[in-house]
């Protein structure tokens, strides 16, 4: 895909080629930059939205319920991995549109239709839909994994049960709880199906603009230049979650030490 | 806190079980019909083998377990619905539950990070603390760096910091090794002495909660079966279970055939011995009683002609050594086992070989009599 990036499209056709102008040209485009920033928040939101969200419910599963209720909710979470991505966008569609089911009970109280598809709402619950089951999983073990003596010795010492979720349950899971937040990033920021379902394509992502310098003129070149940029990104992000899970601990056991 | 603490006086006990019953999942009884009251100052070990409840009742006391039925009295007030959170009954765990995400100091502070303590003010008395049992140098370490022993200070560090009137503690020796659990048990005892708090702690390990506790409860299945001084509680234990759990003695099964002035004459398989020690027990003629005799209460190679002693004839069947104490296990004529602890010093006097035959002797005051259960 790197090498691709040098080649050149004449009169439709692709060929092999050692020239910049495709980088130049994408990294010089406004559009590419706004489409950019646009994929980098609206995954980076997602990634904050659905680590509060999932939160609460993997915190009864992990670690209040009993292992029967705890069983049927890992089932339950594992279902829409069961049905097509694109079926669950479209299924959004239908209630969140115009005519759709909540406009049309906002409707019986006399409000106005909401839009809720077509912009950057639609493409957060797309996104959210996308990566919702995963988050759930990953801080559900993470927190089903923790000692429950550090929870009683926390309350033991005087923490009532909301600040012994600050100070104990969230840094003890915290691993999980990151890599799920990073797992989520990198799902929604090349996710194609949201922003071009529910969100309405225009203004596009970095995800739609590949798909656009393709069919639009067979620019496989400009589209690899777009992907490289997306894998830099997330590698890049990858690697500060990375460093904000182990990096905290790396220090204090090297300060130990001296 | 402070209003409760106004109302107890000295004749209310600071900590008292009242018909506490604590069921899991209403069929398993973990600790039954438990009648406790615990002093200011007390160093209690509430002891037993695992499952006997002891656990659970300091996880009460805690505030980690809620009883079934029954009061928990703190100070003469009933304590059952007060969470933990709001108890100041600090414990220090059998596993030490140190914070992994946190610093040594941070460890030690995070009560007084509760209670809203200014940040300088809590880390200099966490400091404090560390200095004081010796691990100073450790505060910005991370417990996994840390040895049993140092993790076992900072356990104790963080629960005293926050001054409480009452210290729990669940086995905290048994994760350490032999000699630190011996340094550790009189440093214990030491810290208790010096701040005159009352220590609840809970083992398995007899030793351990006799070298320390000035009083000890024993639990069996639940059921309180002897609470004392832990020498009484040795030298007279009043059931069955207590004679075997605090080892080291003989017990003989008997029905008293004569009840004399001072003294109860049982039938025995080994013989019948004489009792002036009923330990309460009101002995009729024809009741089933066990007969306890402490193994170092027993001479070897006694003279025929003592009446005021009982005496068996056994042939010595094997030796273990612990320690300079050395238990002999001899055999009677009816196979029954008794055992006899000596100094070692004692016993290479006897020059006796295991199959030779010797003279047991035990006094009629140190032969114990306790109902049969």
């Amino acid at each position: 895909m790197v090498v691709m990036t040098f080649w050149t499209v004449r009169n439709f056709q692709l060929a092999p080629d050692f020239s910049f102008s495709n980088w130049v040209t994408i990294l010089s485009a406004d559009y590419v930059w706004d489409a950019y920033a646009r994929s980098f928040l609206g995954a980076g939101l997602a990634s904050v939205l659905v680590t509060l969200l999932a939160f609460p419910c993997a915190y009864y599963l992990g670690l209040k319920a009993s292992p029967r209720v705890r069983l049927i909710g890992a089932c339950l979470i594992m279902a829409p991995f069961f049905t097509s991505f694109l079926v669950r966008a479209y299924t959004w569609r239908t209630m969140l549109g115009d005519q759709g089911v909540i406009n049309a009970i906002l409707g019986w109280f006399g409000f106005e239709p909401v839009q809720m598809i077509n912009n950057l709402f639609g493409s957060i619950i797309g996104y959210l839909t996308l990566v919702m089951p995963l988050v759930l999983l990953l801080q559900l073990f993470s927190l089903s994994a923790i000692d429950r003596r550090l929870i009683e010795a926390a309350h033991n010492l005087g923490c009532g049960p909301y600040w012994a979720i600050l100070r104990v349950v969230v840094p003890a899971a915290k691993t999980g709880i990151i890599l799920a937040a990073a797992f989520s990033f990198v799902l929604a920021f090349g996710d194609l199906i949201s922003p071009q379902v529910l969100g309405g394509s225009n203004p596009p992502t970095l995800s739609i603009l590949i798909v656009d310098q393709v069919r639009g003129g067979l620019q496989w070149p400009r589209a690899a230049v777009i992907a490289v940029v997306m894998v830099l990104t997330l590698i890049t992000v990858v690697t500060a979650a990375m460093v904000m899970t182990y990096g905290g601990n790396r220090r204090q056991s090297i300060r130990g030490k001296s | 806190m402070t209003d409760i603490a106004i109302l107890g006086d000295e004749t209310t006990p600071l900590l008292e079980f009242r018909n506490v019953e604590k069921r899991f999942g209403g069929s398993i009884v973990a600790v039954k019909d438990l009648n406790l009251k615990i002093g200011r100052g007390d160093f209690v070990a509430i002891m037993g083998p695992s499952g006997c409840g002891k656990t659970t009742t300091l996880r009460m006391l805690a505030g980690l377990e809620e009883p079934t039925s029954g009061t928990l009295l703190y100070n003469g007030l009933p304590v059952n619905d007060l969470p933990a959170w709001k108890r100041q009954m600090p414990l220090v765990w059998q596993s030490y539950a140190l914070f992994p995400f946190m610093s040594v100091l941070d460890n030690v502070a995070f009560g007084m990070r509760s209670r809203k303590m200014p940040k300088a003010e809590r880390n200099k008395r966490a400091q404090a603390w560390l200095d004081r049992l010796g691990i100073g140098e450790m505060a910005a370490r991370s417990p996994s760096t840390l040895s049993g022993g140092q993790a076992q200070r900072v356990a104790l560090a963080r629960a005293l910091v926050l001054e409480p009137e009452v210290l729990l503690l669940d086995e905290p020796l048994s994760a350490l090794d032999a000699h630190m659990v011996v340094r550790m048990q009189s440093e214990l005892a030491e810290l208790q002495r010096s701040l005159g708090i009352t220590f609840i702690y809970v083992t398995h390990n007899q030793s351990e909660a006799f070298a320390m506790a000035n009083r000890v409860v024993i639990m069996n299945e639940g059921e309180l079966q002897q609470v004392g001084h832990p020498m009484d509680v040795y030298r007279a234990p009043r059931t069955r279970f207590v004679a075997e759990f605090v080892g080291a003695n003989n017990i003989v099964d008997g029905e008293i055939v004569k009840v004399g002035e001072a003294a109860y004459v049982v039938d025995t398989p080994i013989g019948k011995l004489t009792s002036s020690n009923p330990s309460g027990l009101e002995a009729q003629t024809g009741q089933r009683v066990h007969l306890v005799v402490s193994a170092d209460m027993v001479h070897v190679g006694a003279d025929h002609s003592d009446e005021s002693a009982n005496l068996i004839d056994a042939r010595l069947v094997g030796e273990s050594f612990v320690g300079n104490v050395v238990t002999l296990v001899f055999e009677t004529n009816g196979n029954y086992e008794l055992k006899v602890q000596l100094q070692q010093r004692a016993l290479s006097d006897l020059d006796l070989n295991i199959n030779d035959t010797a003279t047991l002797a035990f006094g009629h005051d140190d032969a114990l009599l306790i109902p049969s259960s």
